[in-house]
């Protein structure tokens, strides 16, 4: 008997204390019961060691309780297929970033210590994600507010096309995005493992400055592009429209950087003017060859893009109009 | 890591608890046209060939009764509490229309095997 209340107090504890009542006496009654048909079935009273079986048999509190909780799961069967693939994509954008500035840093030979400075810790900052998203997710399933997710058409889903850009691709292109971004408002520090020595100073030159804000737009503008691209693949004249943009609008970009013909300002009180110089020429010459080199890029991809564009077109009018 | 491939039996328990599964609201909804309380409800529908677990049973039994398809009341009987349930008039009609859906649902899927055979 002392066995069964303490297992019937067990239970209480995870109940609501306005249904505790009700529910323990009616579990109270079928152990009580169980007990007796036992006892008349063995022709004596239950050894504690029975009781203890039957109350095993019978479930931990645990989970006899949890049958009564109105939630039974934190994601639901309807609301998981879209949970996973928001996991899915949001590790996948936060793993490439981190694989990049990490790869930057042993790249240009630094310690994992440095490494860390540059690149946020991917543990802590996957599970925060993970975290946040499922609670997100879990809030929309607890309030009822998932109905959202439903709301979907045929027409937006992508064409059959081979031609549609990859959705990793896409991923990818927001990653480093997302890293550039970091980098350009100085919230991470590549020259912090700048393989040079520490008495060289590398600076960007003034030529830079005075673009800061429409290179931060182009990025912003590539990511937002690239949402549009994973959220509405269907939209094939609107997102070729948007990339095609973005590309030339970069290269406008990079033209009037390019005429600067002066990128990178190094400086060192321990080098001789004249070598100096040297580094100087040959810093800016790097810069010209990958400014023009970044230029015909853009253009190309133009191309690709338009191209693609025509070919989805060919295989399925767009829908951008009508969705 | 190993994952040991489920057996025919496993396969079939599974599957066999599922087709069991949607079937027993059916099943307790039309035991309690009389009276009962959940020991001798479990009890009847075991003996009706109808085995159901007593931690999916009593919470089955409050939602019904939240959905406004049982009535129940405690009652002292042989000395100790029980909570006895009946289905309610909005029960007797969801049952009414449940078992007009079974039944179809028997004839359509015995054609199909019949014809499968």
């Amino acid at each position: 008997m002392d066995l069964i209340e303490r297992y019937l107090a067990a239970i209480g504890r995870q109940l609501p204390a306005t249904q505790a009542g009700d529910i323990l006496g009616e579990l109270r009654e079928e152990l009580l019961s169980r007990q007796e048909e036992r006892e008349a079935a063995l022709g004596r009273p239950l050894t504690r060691q029975d009781v203890e079986a039957l109350l095993l048999e019978f479930g931990h509190p645990l989970v006899v309780a949890a049958r009564y909780r109105k939630t039974q799961q934190l994601i639901g069967p309807e609301v998981f297929p879209f949970w996973l693939t928001t996991i899915q994509w949001s590790l996948a954008i936060l793993a490439i970033v981190w694989v990049v500035l990490t790869a930057i840093g042993v790249l240009l030979g630094k310690t994992q210590a440095d490494a860390r400075h540059a690149a946020p810790d991917l543990i802590p900052t996957a599970l925060t994600v993970f975290g946040a998203i499922t609670l997100a997710f879990a809030a929309f399933e607890r309030f009822g507010k998932a109905g959202f997710l439903r709301d979907w058409k045929p027409s937006r889903l992508p064409p059959p096309d081979r031609a549609t850009r990859p959705r990793a691709g896409i991923v990818a292109e927001i990653a480093v995005d997302v890293g550039f971004i970091a980098w350009w408002q100085g919230l991470i520090r590549f020259q912090d493992f700048f393989p040079y020595p520490v008495h060289l100073q590398v600076a960007l030159a003034p030529v830079w400055a005075a673009w800061h804000w429409p290179i931060l737009a182009y990025a912003i503008f590539g990511i937002a592009a690239d949402l549009v691209a994973l959220a509405r693949p269907a939209w094939v004249r609107t997102n070729t429209g948007l990339r095609v943009g973005r590309y030339l609008y970069g290269v406008a970009i990079l033209v009037e950087v390019f005429r600067a013909g002066h990128w990178v300002e190094v400086g060192s009180p321990l080098i001789s003017p004249g070598v100096l110089s040297i580094i100087q020429t040959n810093f800016d010459l790097g810069m010209r060859v990958g400014i023009g080199v970044a230029i015909l890029g853009m253009l190309l991809q133009v191309g690709l893009d338009l191209r693609r564009g025509y070919r989805q077109r060919q295989a399925q009018p767009d829908v951008a109009a009508k969705a | 890591m190993m994952h040991s491939m489920p057996t025919e039996g496993d396969i079939y328990e599974t599957l066999r608890l599922e087709l069991r599964r949607g079937s027993l609201i059916l099943a307790v909804l039309g035991h309690l046209r009389r009276e009962h309380y959940g020991y001798t409800l479990r009890k009847a529908l075991a003996e009706a060939g109808v085995e159901i677990d007593e931690g999916a049973l009593y919470p089955m039994l409050r939602r019904l009764e939240a959905q406004g398809l049982l009535t129940s009341e405690w009652r002292e009987e042989e000395k100790r509490n029980k909570r006895f349930y009946r289905l309610s008039d909005e029960g007797r009609t969801v049952l009414a229309r449940l078992a007009q859906e079974w039944g179809a649902l028997n004839a359509s899927i015995g054609d199909i095997l019949k014809g499968e055979a």
